[in-house]
């Protein structure tokens, strides 16, 4: 226990005692903190922007004026026993009809034409949602039975627009993938800084830890406040870059969300509601890398 | 006390730094090590405080063959010598008490014990008044001292001072002597190494003389002889 405290009034003396080195180091630290959670904070609402689309994506299937409604609930009931289906949900031609009527309402035309067919021209159709938009030609070939055949209506135009929503799912995955490495390849980049950082921030140590070593120190001895005083800078560092994130969001929430207008989510929201999740991650890795950098930069001139 | 039996060190490119070097100091004595540069006397020191390995024979300090020790002995048998070095080696970042009080904290004294003796330390070196400086804000022959304070502080039974005067001007180096030779008086086992005739001439001690690395004279109350 005395030891620990050494350690810990030793490795305060170094911090204040340079404390140009101290502030060099917290700095770069600081930076790269805020750096990667930036990163980590884009990639958390490119990936729930991109979700919220893939979310939206879902396929129509309108039906003949001659299927009745028990054999459209029975295609219904079969699609949503699909492993694949999200949910189905039944639009009747009266249900299209208004809210056909809503969406044009105030156009005098639209009204006029309705009321001189007579009729609601109007199809009965299934609003399909997959889990993954990959799946949509697995769940629509339920439909190449002829039972069901018959019931729906041939859409020429279905083929593309399956090919279209494919190629949007590979799209939006690359994109994902994409954000992923350059997540990880700067934080590659970012544990190289800090333990560069922190390696010369102990080589400046170098002449001190040869003469403790003359003078009997043990190893673990000399280690240890140099240990400590690197977790000192990580999280000086990591308090000043996650308040500095805090306040970035804080004061450009009304921009992000104007920016986002239209997703169905908020990305200040999103971003404070999982603050510790999306930017704890980067404050965490700081705290080992800088542990890690000075166990084996001072491991070094222990060596020696 | 320390014994060397035929000890070799040879560095890299067949560089003979000692060859077959034997001798013995007794508990108590005050032995001036000289040569000129080159002639073996700083890696006597490092064979001594184990900095080095010897390529062949035997070194002793008490009972404990120190020939092949341990990584994890060099700490203890640090503990227990005493060394002054010519280029000071002060931590810059501790006062001077602090530096004193570390050689202490290595061995997890309790800090009243540092509290204790860490003063009366300092003021057998004459430096009672100066314990808040740091090393930068003293004189080469105070940073001297400071290092024998540091060494003292353990109550060695050796004292090895390498060129502790190689520094300092004439006034300051005989002023280290004589803390030497009080050190030496406590009963402590004084080695030093040094290339200064004056003082090996005026202190009349034992003198092992190195040349090449090869004892040439061991005498008992000798004079500088190269």
């Amino acid at each position: 226990m005395l030891a620990f405290f050494r350690a810990i009034t030793f490795a305060a003396q170094n911090f204040w005692r340079n404390i140009w080195l101290s502030i060099v180091t917290v700095v770069i630290l600081t930076l790269v903190v805020f750096f990667i959670s930036v990163l980590f904070g884009v990639r958390t609402t490119a990936d729930h922007a991109l979700a919220d689309v893939r979310s939206r994506v879902d396929i129509s299937m309108f039906f003949v004026p001659e299927a009745t409604e028990a054999e459209i609930f029975e295609l219904q009931s079969r699609l949503e026993r699909l492993p694949e289906v999200a949910s189905v949900a039944y639009v009747s031609k009266d249900d299209a009809l208004a809210a056909f009527r809503e969406e044009n309402a105030g156009d005098e035309r639209i009204e006029s034409a309705l009321e001189a067919v007579g009729v609601n021209p109007l199809q009965a159709s299934l609003v399909i949602k997959a889990k993954e938009l990959e799946q949509y030609p697995q769940i629509l070939s339920v439909v190449n039975d002829p039972v069901y055949e018959k019931l729906v209506e041939q859409d020429r135009a279905a083929d593309a627009k399956i090919t279209f929503i494919q190629d949007f799912s590979r799209f939006t995955r690359n994109l994902s993938r994409i954000g992923l490495w350059l997540t990880i390849v700067f934080s590659l980049i970012a544990v190289l800084v800090v333990f560069n950082t922190i390696r010369l921030t102990i080589h400046a140590y170098n002449r001190e830890i040869s003469i403790m070593k003359l003078v009997g120190a043990s190893n673990a001895f000399i280690r240890a406040p140099f240990l400590i005083e690197s977790v000192f800078y990580a999280l000086i560092a990591i308090a000043i870059a996650l308040g500095v994130v805090w306040l970035v969001l804080f004061v450009s929430a009304d921009f992000l969300d104007r920016l986002f207008e239209g997703f169905d989510f908020s990305v200040a929201s999103t971003l404070w509601s999982q603050f510790f999740t999306v930017f704890g991650p980067p404050a965490l890795l700081m705290l080992l890398l800088s542990m890690v950098s000075s166990a084996a930069a001072v491991g070094r001139y222990l060596r020696v | 006390m320390i014994r060397f039996e035929k000890v070799t060190k040879v560095y890299e490119h067949q560089q003979t730094a000692l060859d077959r070097v034997s001798f013995e100091i007794a508990a108590g004595e005050f032995v001036s090590i000289v040569g000129q540069s080159g002639s073996g006397k700083t890696t006597l020191v490092r064979l001594i405080i184990a900095e080095e390995h010897p390529s062949s024979g035997t070194m002793t300090i008490g009972d404990w063959d120190i020939t092949h020790i341990k990584h994890s002995e060099v700490p203890t048998l640090r503990r227990q010598i005493g060394v002054v070095f010519q280029d000071f080696k002060l931590l810059p970042t501790k006062t001077v008490f602090e530096n004193v009080a570390f050689a202490l904290e290595v061995s997890a004294a309790p800090q009243h014990v540092i509290k204790r003796i860490v003063p009366k330390v300092l003021k057998i070196v004459g430096l009672e008044e100066k314990q808040d400086r740091f090393p930068g804000r003293l004189s080469g022959g105070e940073q001297q001292r400071v290092v024998i304070a540091r060494a003292l502080v353990h109550r060695p039974k050796i004292f090895v001072a390498d060129e502790p005067t190689g520094n300092l001007d004439a006034i300051n180096a005989d002023e280290i002597i004589d803390l030497l030779k009080r050190i030496n008086g406590f009963g402590t086992t004084v080695v030093l190494v040094t290339h200064n005739k004056e003082i090996v001439n005026k202190l009349r001690k034992r003198v092992i003389t190195l040349d090449h690395g090869v004892i040439v004279s061991d005498q008992k109350s000798g004079k500088y002889l190269l």
